[in-house]
C-alpha cells in the first residue's frame, strides 16, 4: 500500500530506496514499470505520461492498445527481482537472446553476439551453455543483471537483488552493480546494503508505512532529521556502515 | 458346485482378433488424445480468461465433458444422434469423439494447473524483458507448463486407453468384443477377457515407462 508517492529521478542519477520491510519499497519499484500497476496515479518516464491500463473485464481486447504501450515502456526498463527469475528451460544465453530477438527484433547472429558480449562482461562466457540450475545464486543475478543490461535499457530497477544470496555471493553482484552506476545508468535501487547505498547512491530516499519519510543525498543520513529515520538505521546497528 | 475347466489355449487359437482388437484400440485412444490435448488447450485459456465471456462456457464445457458418464456420451453420440437425423457418426468416429471430448475436460484442468503452477516470477521476468503477452505464453510459460502437465496428461491417456474398451458396445471390433464374441462360441468367457486386461496392462505399463524416460529427458535442464 503506497499513500501520494512523488519521486523525481533524473537521467544518470542512481537512487536508493531504503525502509523496513512491508514499506512499500519493492511496491514502489513494481509501479515504475506497472509489473504490479498502481490503482491511481501515473509515471512520466522520458516526456510521456503512463497510468494503469483501464480493466476491460468483459472485452480484454478493448484494452490491447493501453497494454501494449505498457509492454514498450517495459522495453525500455530494466528489472533486477529478489529471486533472479532467471528462465529454468533456457541456457544463459537463451535467457538474454529471448529478449533481444522477441523486443529487439534482432537476428540470431547479432542476437548471439550481443548476448555473448555481455556474459563476458559479467564474466560469466563460460557460462553460455549453461542452464540456471547449474549456476551459483550469484551467477543466476547476474544473468539477470545481463538479460536486463542486453536490451540497452533506460533505466534500471534492482528490486532487493542480493537479498537472496549467500554472503560470499553478494559481492560480486554489487560489484557488477557499482560499475553500471559509474557508467552512467540511471537506477532505482531497493537495497538493504546499507553500506552500498551510502557509497554508490546519489541521493537515498527513506520509506515507511508506504510513504517517502525522508530523502536528500547520502551525507544527509549520517545525521537524519526525522525520529523514524533515525530509529531504522540505528536498529540496523549502522553506525559502523555509515562512517565507512 | 459347477466346476470350470480354464483352457487357455483358446487364447492362442484367437490370437490375431485379439491382436487386430488391440490395434483398434490403440487407435481410438491415440486419436482420442490427440482430440483431448488440441481441445484441452483452447479451453484451459478460455478457462482463465477474465471475461465471463469466455470463461463461462469453457467451465460449462469441462463441467460437461467430466461430468457426462462416457457410456452415456457414446449412446448420444452414435444412437441418439443418428435416430434424431442431426448427424451419423461411423462407430469408430462416435468412439474417438466421445472419448476426446470426454478428455479435453480433464485435459483443460491439467492444462490451467500446470500453467497456473508456473511461477509468478517469470511472467514478471517476462514483461520487463518487454515480451508481449503472446510470447510470454509461448516462449517462457508453455515451455515450463509442459514438463508439469506430462504427468497428469498420461494419466488421462491411460484412462483413454481403458475408455476405448467400452468402444465394443457399439459394435467396434475390439479386443473385448473378441472376448465376448468368442466367449458366446466356447462357453469360455474368462480366458479371453484375462488376456484382453493383461495386454491393456502391459500397454498402460509401456506408456508410463515412456513417459518415464521422457520426464527425464526434460528435466535434463535441472541437474
Amino acid at each position: 500500500m503506497l499513500h501520494g508517492i512523488d519521486l523525481e529521478v533524473e537521467r544518470g542519477e542512481v537512487v536508493c530506496i531504503i525502509g523496513p520491510s512491508g514499506s512499500g519499497k519493492s511496491t514502489l519499484l513494481r509501479c515504475v514499470n506497472f509489473v504490479a500497476p498502481p490503482s491511481s496515479g501515473s509515471v512520466i518516464f522520458d516526456g510521456h505520461e503512463y497510468s494503469s491500463p483501464r480493466e476491460h473485464r468483459w472485452l480484454p481486447l478493448l484494452g490491447r492498445d493501453e497494454r501494449r504501450r505498457l509492454t514498450r515502456l517495459r522495453s525500455e526498463i530494466g528489472m533486477v527481482f529478489q529471486h533472479f527469475n532467471v528462465f529454468p528451460h533456457l541456457t544463459a544465453e537463451q535467457n538474454l537472446t529471448l529478449g533481444l530477438r522477441r523486443t529487439r527484433g534482432l537476428g540470431r547472429a547479432a542476437a548471439v553476439a550481443r548476448a555473448r558480449t555481455e556474459l563476458t562482461n559479467i564474466g560469466l562466457l563460460d557460462k553460455a551453455d549453461e542452464y540456471p540450475a547449474r549456476l551459483s545464486g550469484g551467477q543466476k543475478q547476474r544473468v539477470a543483471i545481463a538479460r536486463a543490461l542486453a536490451l540497452d535499457p533506460q533505466l534500471m530497477l534492482f528490486d532487493e537483488a542480493t537479498s537472496s544470496l549467500d554472503p560470499e555471493l553478494v559481492a560480486g553482484v554489487l560489484d557488477v552493480m557499482r560499475s553500471l552506476a559509474a557508467d552512467g545508468m540511471t537506477m532505482l535501487v531497493v537495497t538493504h546494503e546499507l553500506r552500498f547505498a551510502m557509497e554508490v547512491a546519489d541521493r537515498i530516499v527513506f520509506m515507511d508505512h508506504g510513504r517517502i519519510v525522508e530523502a536528500g543525498p547520502p551525507e544527509r543520513f549520517h545525521e537524519p532529521t526525522e525520529p523514524r529515520t533515525q530509529a531504522f538505521l540505528s536498529s540496523l546497528g549502522a553506525g559502523g556502515a555509515l562512517s565507512a | 458346485m459347477i466346476s470350470y475347466d480354464f483352457r487357455w489355449g483358446t487364447i492362442w487359437d484367437h490370437r490375431d482378433e485379439l491382436l487386430s482388437g488391440l490395434w483398434l484400440t490403440l487407435q481410438v485412444a491415440a486419436l482420442a488424445f490427440a482430440l483431448a490435448c488440441g481441445l484441452g488447450l483452447p479451453v484451459a485459456l478460455m478457462r482463465m480468461s477474465t471475461s465471463p465471456l469466455l470463461n463461462r462456457p469453457a467451465a460449462a464445457w469441462i463441467a460437461v465433458m467430466r461430468g457426462v458418464p462416457l457410456l452415456v456420451f457414446l449412446y448420444w453420440l452414435y444412437f441418439a444422434a443418428a435416430s434424431r437425423g442431426w448427424f451419423a457418426l461411423s462407430e469408430f468416429r462416435a468412439g474417438v469423439f466421445a472419448l476426446g471430448l470426454t478428455g479435453s475436460g480433464y485435459m483443460a484442468e491439467n492444462y490451467r494447473g500446470a500453467i497456473q503452477s508456473v511461477d509468478a516470477g517469470q511472467r514478471e521476468a517476462a514483461s520487463a524483458v518487454g515480451l508481449g503477452p503472446a510470447t510470454t505464453f509461448g516462449s517462457v510459460i508453455a515451455p515450463q507448463a509442459l514438463r508439469i502437465v506430462l504427468p497428469p496428461a498420461i494419466n488421462v491417456l491411460i484412462a483413454l486407453l481403458k475408455g476405448a474398451t467400452i468402444v465394443s458396445i457399439i459394435g467396434l471390433a475390439d479386443m473385448f468384443y473378441v472376448a465376448r464374441t468368442v466367449s458366446f462360441d466356447t462357453f469360455s468367457p474368462f480366458e479371453l477377457y484375462t488376456a484382453a486386461a493383461i495386454i491393456i496392462i502391459a500397454v498402460t505399463l509401456t506408456a508410463a515407462t515412456f513417459t518415464w524416460v521422457l520426464e527425464r529427458h526434460l528435466a535434463r535442464a535441472d541437474q
